[in-house]
């Protein structure tokens, strides 16, 4: 049963993979040469559908360690600040005149866990105001890099590329790129799948899990050093993709029940199905409305299911 | 047969040293008398406290030796996540399984849902569990991973009259039959009175003081109220 439900999920994924791998801009590809249908189908799509794989991967687990370190559903990277904090990273290094891909990797990673690190001091308060602060410091970041980069948009050419990327597309040349950001992915999902199995003994609270042998504060540490490092990826290549990280978690619990360490595939898994899907769906606006980026599908959907999350448990709290 | 020192080192502490022999011990007092907070100072590893167990240095061992000691029920405490009962359960064992529960953590924790007769439960979310049913589990939890050193924060908080017979028994048979110590705080001094014999610990305005039986006169200081004993069990009617 749990095999089969396992078939289906990853099924899913492939099916997308295949879907967005026959979409694209160029019009009746099959009337080219091989030579240029392999280009097409190899360089630009395929590199788009494994750019959206690792950012889906990233951010569903992601958004798994950061429900399970606050023990709540509701937290995730995108919302409490952490994604867009590393995407004001981003922009800073580009104003400072860094283009180089480690070195704003580098501002993206330490502006991501200098917010995390500020949250995880305020989550010994009440959920809902850590929420409350996260979703200010999210806007608060985000209004600063708008801001930003419209006020050196004319200076510079890499930063008006910034503009797209800001709200959130999938913006990547070569393979290179990719193959670069490889080996932290391999080692955060490593890292992250031994973490994970811990947070199921965190969710009884702190001073449980200590009394059950686990060092709260250096498990934190660790997890914020992994959600910051999966974040930084996934900005490096996807800019401000919101929601996805909140989302992929959430429906693979519903599914799946709590285990964080069967979780953290599983939420890997549909993170990627989700972002291939809405990037299939962005192809197909793509090509009636210009100027549509990947983020603003992605924050659509995800806001009216957010929406639907908190509405529904609103009901709930007021019958008890 | 296990011995337990308590030395306070920080000096503002109103609270004085204590040796603990017995194998049960209750620890009574007021609302707001410090009952929960002294228990935590126990559980919990910490600076201004010295615990010596069975010559053991509790606070001086690394946390994953130390909770292979100790295990603690904490006051009202529901999981974040709804896992299934017996998932639940397992997580007491951690320390043990460090993740991967086998066979034998499995047969352990159907034990003692069997002597509290929640068998049944096992399969539930455990978020859906009433309040009794939850501390019943809860406690189940505290006690799979057999350790020497138990602390329980009101255990029967929630608990109907039979139930709690139930677990009198059990835990006393824990005590003395597997050698265990537990330290454990209640509400009703009657229930006190079963569970320990020669151990008592009473908290009063912050000040804590062994007794090793109480009387209608320790009971009423402690409470500040005129209490009747009626053949060992006291009353306030």
């Amino acid at each position: 049963m749990k095999i089969l439900k396992l078939l289906i999920t990853v099924l899913v994924l492939l099916i997308g993979v295949v879907i967005s791998l026959s979409i694209g801009t160029t019009p009746d590809l099959l009337s080219y040469s091989w030579d240029k249908i392999y280009v097409v189908i190899f360089d630009i799509r395929l590199l788009q559908v494994v750019a959206g794989i690792v950012v889906g991967l990233t951010l569903g687990t992601s958004g798994l360690l950061t429900q399970g370190m606050f023990r709540n559903a509701l937290a995730s990277p995108d919302i409490l600040g952490v994604s867009s904090a590393s995407v004001l990273g981003v922009v800073i290094c580009y104003i400072l005149g860094f283009y180089s891909s480690l070195v704003s990797f580098g501002f993206s990673f330490i502006f991501a866990t200098l917010l995390s690190l500020f949250l995880s001091f305020l989550a010994r308060y009440s959920f809902y105001s850590l929420l409350l602060i996260g979703i200010s410091l999210s806007l608060l970041c985000s209004s600063i890099s708008s801001l930003l980069v419209s006020s050196f948009i004319f200076q510079n050419k890499n930063i008006y590329s910034l503009l797209y990327w800001l709200y959130g597309d999938i913006i990547i040349n070569s393979w290179k790129d990719i193959l670069v950001l490889f080996i932290p992915t391999v080692i955060c999902f490593y890292c992250g799948f031994i973490l994970s199995g811990k947070l199921d003994v965190l969710s009884l609270g702190e001073d449980s899990s200590t009394t059950l042998g686990i060092n709260i504060k250096r498990f934190k540490i660790k997890l914020i050093f992994v959600i910051s490092t999966m974040i930084s990826i996934s900005v490096a290549i996807a800019g401000g993709l919101s929601f996805i990280a909140l989302i992929a978690p959430h429906i693979t619990r519903l599914m799946w029940g709590p285990n964080h360490k069967r979780l953290f595939i599983i939420s890997g898994i549909n993170g990627a199905s989700l972002v291939v899907y809405a990037d299939i769906l962005h192809k197909l606006l793509v090509n009636s409305y210009k100027n549509v980026q990947l983020g603003i599908i992605t924050s659509f959907l995800g806001a009216c299911f957010f929406l639907f999350i908190l509405i529904s448990q609103l009901k709930h709290s007021s019958v008890n | 047969m296990h011995s337990l020192s308590i030395k306070f080192l920080n000096k503002n502490d109103i609270y004085q040293d204590i040796v603990l022999n017995s194998s049960t011990t209750s620890v009574i007092g007021k609302n707001a008398s410090g009952k929960t907070t002294f228990l935590k100072k126990l559980a919990l590893p910490s600076k201004d406290i010295k615990l010596i167990f069975d010559n053991t240095d509790l606070n001086a061992l690394s946390l994953s030796k130390r909770s292979l000691l100790l295990s603690w029920l904490p006051h009202c405490e529901k999981p974040s996540f709804n896992f299934k009962v017996m998932d639940f359960i397992l997580l007491g064992r951690y320390p043990i399984h460090k993740g991967i529960p086998t066979l034998k953590d499995y047969q352990i924790a159907e034990i003692y849902l069997e002597h509290l007769g929640v068998k049944e439960l096992k399969d539930r979310d455990i978020l859906s569990l009433s309040k009794g049913e939850y501390q019943k589990i809860n406690i189940v939890r505290v006690l799979i991973c057999q350790t020497s050193l138990v602390i329980l924060d009101e255990p029967f908080s929630n608990l109907d009259i039979s139930s709690i017979a139930t677990l009198v028994n059990l835990l006393k048979s824990e005590a003395q039959d597997k050698d265990r110590m537990i330290i454990s705080s209640f509400h009703d001094v009657n229930i006190a009175n079963v569970f320990s014999t020669d151990s008592f610990i009473s908290l009063t305005k912050g000040k804590i003081n062994f007794h090793t039986s109480i009387s209608s006169s320790i009971l009423e200081s402690i409470y500040d109220i005129k209490l009747r004993e009626i053949e060992g069990f006291y009353s306030i009617f």
